[in-house]
């Protein structure tokens, strides 16, 4: 993999699927088994050479979850760690950063008195303060509560603009990923599964691991049309598809089908039976059963705005947006 | 950034070198130079020995073993009785000065054993005050008119080592009652048990690990006991090797004697290891409620006020006022009984063993830490078994390895240079003071790693990618954090060094004498008066880990602004 100056890179994976692992390595503070890394031009470690440069020499800033403040420190100490004999001009920008995020009132506090939120700023401004030449988060955002992390977010990222600070970052939460990267990576067991925008990855996932990984999503399997239009033919029907990944028809296939790909229209060609309503707030979770001839009795679920009023039984009709419809590999078909 | 996999990880893996990083060597070299002595004496025991042993079977050893054995059986019921008790007592009932019996029921473990001794056997002998005023009050005029319980017997020993150790027991019996969940307790009230059935089918069992770590400990130390058992003259296995060594001068059966002496301690710390990893699944607190206590009616109040009162009063308050009689009654004396070069003597060791054995403990804990290697972890914990094995046996181990080191660095220097070195290592003060070493690097090494393991490894990291070497990491990051934790270690080093007598007797060079040897030494000859300055003052420093103790126990329920914990 590879990350470009001035990137924000995203690893994303549930816990234990090593993102934090790959993190450490770059950092130097596990040993590399196998493999190479490069930070710019310069090679810091390599298993074939047995080249090792110890995390102090590599010029990279680590951010963790529990944010690793210095207890005995106080804030300004905290943020100057790693600036030996600081030059004047760069204690100013210090000094204007910690202005900027609202903790000058602060420098001279120790990190217990600080809230989460606090932390988090200082242990951002620690980690850039060298500028490195490469910013590591390790799941900044998961020890602070959801109102605060929007703002965090927010403030993280413009900082990271503004120095123009190459940032990976490791999270599991897909949502975060997607706010926040140019680029994600989505990892399985180790491995990079897909790489690409968030949009490329919410809308067009590979395999069933990341379509359902980074969202909700009905999985049907099928076979590619011939119809002259991007189809596929499932088991509800034939459903409009935006990316076929040049499948030749007569191809068997899985698609995915997110829950908003759906809209109720009287004029649309599934009529199905709500059974179960979930209000989500930004938008309401039906369940529905499909009432068609082909693929009587199977089990969707579908997102519609939350304006919309509907109750438990009553009998609607649904047309799909292909917009959200993708062809992936291999997969298991919904078990409902 | 590339990163390329093209080989499998294994072989590599294999084939890796071992780190020759300077923390990884020298926390190697440390753990070697303290294992030793407990090598050596292992070897000892597995070396041929010209017929010693069979000889020793024949005469001495079944006598040690079996006076051994009822001493540790003695020690450990009444101090598990005592310890356990007054821990349930102050813990979850309600009495008048609980809250001062809470720090005060630890005070005897300020007075060594062998004081405790003294102390008892001048007012309760034949001439002591106690028979005196018998004599007077009842007309008896000599010993044939009354009968009076000998002090110098087995039984003696077993009501000294009584009143000087139970508070182990009672320490770690109070803190497994602090950390058993308080809901625990009220299910089991609310369930209609009253505390007697609380305490026996619910606190107890579940108290259980605590109480064998206890006992195991009291009795490591018992067998570790020299000064009690020679002054009353009872032939247990470490009397028997003083004896065997110094007055019958066979080294190898001294060590023949020390492996025995050995295969008890490994039974006691097999015990204790295994309860210890039990204990965390005895650790049943979720949070931290106040323990409600249970109320007592008046007379049982009086009774709990003085069962708290009595071991305290028998085991410091006693001792500790004779002494202080004695100590202002012959101070001139006890001046002139070189009380100042004795005291000297032990400041200057204490201090030396105490910071070397902080030093060494907190760099061989970091260098654990630093290479995560299970060799060196390995090698740490074997040289942390100094702690367990008696004095007596540890100086055997440390005698030998040294005057072999002596003979050749003599042969050496002769040859070469035409001048011989003496006993350099095992005649000067550098045996003793590896003596110590070996004895305690497990307190100051347990203390560093405890203070280690707290300070999360995001903190190394986060150091680390800021710029600071390994080295600086320590300095700049965690040792102002663990300063406290530090000089707790070196503190009760400097306390258990000063009082350390059996190791100090058989290593100390020709003529040197420290504050534990010189009041054995006057004690033994019945002139306790005159050493009881210096005996104060051991008591007076064993004072500080009491302190020490009992803050550690009132923190055993985290407080919200601790300090160490740095997640938010």
């Amino acid at each position: 993999m590879e990350i470009g100056a001035g990137e924000f890179v995203c690893l994303l994976g549930p816990s234990g699927c090593g993102k934090s692992t790959l993190l450490r390595l770059i950092a130097g503070l596990e040993p590399l088994q196998v493999g190479n890394i490069q930070i710019g031009d310069t090679g810091v470690a390599n298993s074939d050479t047995g080249l090792y440069i110890p995390p102090e020499k590599r010029g990279v800033g680590l951010m963790f979850q529990d944010f690793a403040l210095f207890p005995h420190l106080t804030i300004y100490e905290n943020i100057v760690f790693g600036l030996s004999q600081p030059p004047q001009e760069q204690i100013r920008s210090v000094r204007d950063a910690m202005i900027e995020m609202g903790l000058s009132d602060l420098s001279d506090a120790y990190p217990h008195m600080l809230s989460g939120g606090q932390q988090q700023r200082v242990a951002l401004l620690r980690a850039l303060a060298p500028q490195p030449e490469i910013l590591l988060l390790d799941e900044p955002f998961s020890g602070l509560d959801i109102n605060l992390r929007a703002q965090i977010r927010d403030e993280t990222l413009s900082a990271l603009k503004k120095t123009l600070t190459t940032a990976l970052m490791v999270t599991h939460d897909p949502q975060e990923a997607m706010f926040m990267s140019d680029r994600i990576m989505v990892m399985n067991r180790g491995q990079i599964e897909q790489v690409g925008t968030p949009r490329e990855i919410y809308q067009f996932p590979i395999s069933e691991y990341v379509a359902r990984f980074v969202g909700q999503t009905n999985i049907l399997p099928g076979i590619v049309l011939d119809s002259g239009y991007d189809e596929i033919m499932t088991s509800i029907g034939p459903v409009p598809c935006l990316s076929m990944r040049d499948l030749a028809f007569g191809t068997d296939a899985f698609i995915s089908i997110r829950p908003e790909s759906f809209a109720i229209d009287p004029e649309g060609p599934l009529q199905v039976e709500v059974i179960r309503i979930r209000y989500g707030g930004n938008y309401t979770i039906l369940k529905v059963k499909l009432l068609e001839e082909i693929g009587k009795g199977h089990l969707l679920q579908v997102h519609v705005h939350p304006n919309t009023r509907i109750d438990i039984g009553e009998r609607i009709k649904l047309r799909i947006n292909p917009d959200f419809v993708t062809v992936i590999e291999d997969a298991k078909p919904n078990g409902s | 950034m590339t990163a390329s996999t093209n080989s499998p990880a294994w072989p590599r893996r294999l084939c890796g070198s071992f780190p020759t990083d300077p923390w990884t060597v020298g926390t190697l070299i440390i753990a070697a130079l303290v294992a030793a002595p407990i090598i050596s004496v292992l070897l000892l025991a597995t070396s041929p020995s010209d017929g010693i042993w069979h000889h020793l079977v024949s005469t001495v050893l079944p006598r040690y073993i079996q006076t051994t054995i009822i001493l540790m059986i003695g020690v450990g019921i009444c101090t598990a009785t005592i310890g356990i008790g007054t821990a349930w007592l102050v813990t979850l009932c309600n009495f008048p000065g609980k809250r001062i019996f809470e720090w005060a029921l630890l005070l005897p473990l300020a007075i060594p054993t062998y004081v405790v001794a003294y102390v008892y056997t001048d007012i309760l002998e034949f001439a002591g005050p106690v028979q005196e005023i018998l004599r007077d009050f009842f007309g008896w005029k000599s010993g044939s008119d009354y009968w009076f319980p000998e002090i110098r017997s087995l039984g003696g020993a077993i009501a000294m080592m009584t009143l000087a150790l139970y508070p182990y027991l009672y320490l770690l019996t109070r803190i497994a009652f602090l950390q058993q969940s308080a809901s625990l307790l009220e299910a089991c009230r609310i369930l209609g048990r009253g505390p007697w059935r609380a305490f026996f089918q619910v606190a107890l069992p579940l108290a259980r690990p605590s109480v064998v770590v206890g006992v195991s400990l009291v009795l490591m130390e018992t067998l570790n006991d020299f000064g009690t058992v020679d002054f009353f003259s009872i032939e247990t296995l470490t009397a028997g090797i003083y004896d065997v060594w110094l007055n019958m001068n066979n080294a190898a059966g001294a060590a023949q004697l020390a492996t025995v002496s050995l295969a008890f301690v490994l039974t006691l710390m097999g015990i204790e290891r295994y309860s210890r990893r039990k204990q965390k699944y005895f650790q049943t607190i979720s949070k931290f409620q106040s323990i409600s206590n249970f109320p007592l009616t008046r007379g049982k109040s009086f009774l709990a006020f003085f069962s708290c009162l009595l071991p305290i009063v028998l085991g410091f308050l006693i001792p500790a006022g004779v002494l202080l009689v004695y100590a202002t009654q012959f101070y001139e004396e006890s001046l002139s009984a070189n009380f100042m070069l004795y005291a000297r003597n032990s400041l200057v060791l204490s201090s030396l063993s105490a910071g070397l054995a902080a030093l060494l403990g907190l760099f061989i804990a970091y260098g654990v830490r630093l290479s995560g290697n299970w060799i060196l972890l390995a090698a740490a914990r074997f040289a942390s078994i100094g702690y367990a094995i008696p004095g007596a046996v540890l100086a055997v181990g440390v005698i030998t390895p040294l005057s072999r080191a002596d003979t050749a660095l003599n042969n050496f220097t002769e040859s070469i240079f035409g001048i011989s070195t003496g006993l350099l290592l095992s005649g000067t003060i550098i045996a003793i003071t590896y003596g110590y070493l070996v004895r305690f690097l497990a307190l100051s090494y347990g203390t560093a790693e405890a203070g280690l393991s707290k300070i999360t490894s995001n903190m190394d990291g986060a150091a680390r990618t800021l710029g600071m070497s390994p080295t600086k990491t320590l300095i700049r990051v965690h040792f102002p954090i663990l300063k406290g934790s530090i000089l707790t270690a070196a503190i009760l080093v400097f306390v258990d060094t000063m009082k350390e007598l059996p190791m100090t007797l058989l290593l100390r060079p020709f003529n040197y004498g420290t504050l534990a040897t010189h009041v054995h030494q006057f004690a033994s000859d019945e002139l306790l008066e005159e050493s009881a300055l210096g005996a104060l003052a051991i008591v007076a420093a064993g004072i500080l880990p009491v302190i020490l103790l009992s803050a550690t126990i009132r923190n055993t329920r985290p407080r919200h602004d601790s300090y160490e914990r740095t997640t938010p």
